[in-house]
């Protein structure tokens, strides 16, 4: 009798565990999430598609994503601040935001990262995005475009930016370590049995070796300057050391 | 001129051994301290045979005093064992004179515990076809006194380079780099002491170069029957002919001995050395090798071991199967070890 009691606490209580999550994503996911096509770019089928792979960036990272096409925006307006005016109106504080603005002549679409993504979301990163969803912005394929970004955007929020690094891509640590191995494998084999074990120093007697003349003379000094790499891509509004967000610094097409 | 130690209480031939570093016979046990031998001491063993003409030792006969038989030496022997009875037994007078040695390093390793280390490192050699480690064929086992030149030189280096401090700092947005330029000269007086050259033609000089090093605190002053139950020979090259060798080897020193007396640039460029070294000394002396005969996939392979320190030198087979595995095994451990830090540093598995 006992233990069927505790069974029936066990099962209450994983019940609990597994539904808790899916109620406060539920619950929260759609709402988080904002595709507002107000330049009418992306089929509605379409947006429903956009809004799970938004979702799956919220349930993960606990990021909300907007994606925000307007016709009323150009390149040669303070887009940024136009963004930043748009997030502010929402009450979440980890932001990402896509913006494409559809001002005929002037067309310009950039991101944002808020919060937790002004951190993983770089300036860097986000000129990265920009520049892989171009083509596709100027073949005027707004969802695959959307869709790409989505998809980087979830990418980058699983890894850190310092890992951007070719250091850490799994393609070059792979040649680099076969490289390793293969010259320390070598050498081993090189030198199985034949290993030299005396040294410069072996047979110097030191009380009798000195040096017995020298001199260093300074002659002349060389001075290089070198600016220091910009860790932002072009980016002349947004970013800075002070910004609420990372930007992108958007891209015409 | 024929040395061949009897034991006299049983009459047997006595050997030098390696535990003890005395005279010993297997016999009966009896064992003579060698330090006892003058060389007056031996002359009751001594017996002189067939004194021929031929002059330089070239084929001179020797006749062994156990059984009477011809030893059949050849030109560079001063020790070996009769190839009929098996007695050991030291040409004298291959080993007066000229022919002197002044030091020797007794063996301090037997036949046994050489053939055991041998085997030991077969056994962990780790590229090595499988074969070679268990077909613990050792054909034959020679336990040798090397003639090397122990040579003590002077040397005197100058050189001249060129250096150079880096200094980094930032400005703003700009990084400068301050370097500055130095003419630096060393002049060096360097000795080096006991510096060994095999002279003996029939010992490749790349075994026995990775012999060393020999530890000198315990080379005697040479007595003949030190040699008694080993095979000896008598150098090849004079102290002269082998100097070359030493020079080179020597510069290669001096160049390191420069180098290390220029420290605290950024950036070191040795425009241009010059050493010149002088012989002191040279002492001929007898280095104990256990040189082993191993029979492997119808050919023969020569290690060198050295008989003080054991140290094992010779180049095995290779096993193409398993020089590519460990490759293979580094690689992928080193490959696990990167992928373990970027998931340590937050990044995916891979
Ligand atoms: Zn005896
Ligand atoms: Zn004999």
């Amino acid at each position: 009798m006992t233990a069927y009691i505790k069974y029936i606490h066990k099962y209450i209580f994983i019940l609990l565990l597994v539904a808790l999550p899916c109620l406060v994503c539920y619950s929260t996911a759609d709402a988080e999430t904002v595709v507002k096509d107000d330049a009418g770019i992306i089929s509605d089928s379409k947006e429903d598609e956009l809004q799970n792979l938004c979702d799956k960036i919220f349930k993960e990272y606990n990021t909300s994503v907007y994606i925000w096409t307007t016709p009323y925006i150009s390149g040669s307006m303070d887009f940024g601040y136009e963004m930043e005016q748009f997030v502010s109106a929402q009450q979440d504080t980890d932001v990402i935001i896509l913006m494409i603005g559809m001002y005929p002549g002037d067309r310009i679409y950039e991101i944002q990262g808020y919060g937790v993504a002004k951190d993983m979301l770089t300036d860097r990163r986000c000129g990265k995005i920009l520049d892989c969803m171009h083509s596709y912005m100027t073949d005027g394929q707004y969802y695959a475009a959307v869709e790409k970004f989505c998809n980087m955007a979830y990418t980058y929020m699983g890894r850190p930016p310092k890992l951007d690094s070719m250091l850490f891509s799994p393609i070059v640590q792979f040649i680099l370590c076969l490289l390793a191995g293969i010259v320390s494998v070598a050498l081993a084999a090189h030198n199985s049995g034949m290993r030299i074990t005396v040294n410069s120093y072996t047979y110097l007697n030191k009380n009798n070796s000195r040096v017995i003349g020298r001199f260093d003379r300074y002659t002349h000094t060389t001075v290089t300057r070198t600016p220091k790499p910009k860790t932002q891509s072009g980016s002349s509004r947004g970013g800075g050391g002070g910004s609420s967000h990372s930007s992108g610094g958007g891209r015409s097409f | 001129m024929v040395i061949q130690y009897k034991c006299p209480d049983c009459g047997a031939d006595m050997v030098f051994d390696s535990k003890t570093a005395r005279l010993h016979c297997d016999s009966c046990g009896h064992s003579e301290v060698i330090e006892d031998y003058e060389a007056e001491d031996f002359q009751p063993f001594e017996q002189h045979f067939h004194t021929s003409a031929f002059e330089g030792g070239e084929a001179r006969q020797y006749q062994c005093n156990s059984c009477g038989a011809i030893l059949l030496t050849d030109k560079d022997t001063t020790a070996t064992t009769c190839s009929f009875c098996g007695s050991p037994v030291v040409l004298g007078d291959r080993l007066a004179g000229v022919l002197a040695p002044s030091k020797v390093i007794p063996f301090a390793i037997s036949r046994k515990e050489a053939e055991a280390a041998f085997k030991k490192w077969c056994h962990h050699g780790m590229f090595m076809p499988r074969g070679f480690k268990q077909a613990d064929r050792i054909k034959k086992l020679t336990g040798m006194y090397v003639p090397f030149w122990l040579y003590d030189v002077q040397g005197h280096g100058e050189a001249f380079a060129h250096c150079t401090c880096i200094h980094t700092y930032d400005e703003g947005d700009v990084t400068v780099t301050k370097t500055s330029h130095f003419n630096v000269y060393r002049k060096v007086d360097a000795r080096y002491s006991n510096i060994p050259a095999d002279a003996s033609e029939k010992m490749p000089d790349s075994l026995m170069d990775r012999l060393e090093p020999f530890d000198y605190s315990n080379m005697k002053e040479f007595n003949i029957p030190y040699l008694a139950g080993f095979i000896s020979e008598k150098y090849n090259y004079t102290d002269k002919e082998m100097f070359p060798r030493i020079q080179q080897r020597v510069t290669d020193y001096m160049k390191d001995y420069i180098l290390s007396s220029i420290a605290g640039y950024s950036s070191v460029h040795i425009l241009n050395c010059d050493c010149n070294i002088g012989q002191r000394s040279a002492e001929y002396v007898l280095f104990p090798v256990w040189m082993v005969y191993y029979d492997y996939d119808h050919s023969e392979y020569t290690f060198a071991m050295n008989g003080q320190t054991g140290k094992i030198a010779g180049r095995p087979p290779l096993s193409k199967a398993k020089v590519i595995g460990s490759a293979a095994v580094v690689t992928l451990a080193l490959f696990i070890i990167c992928r373990i830090i970027t998931v340590l540093m937050g990044g995916p598995v891979l």
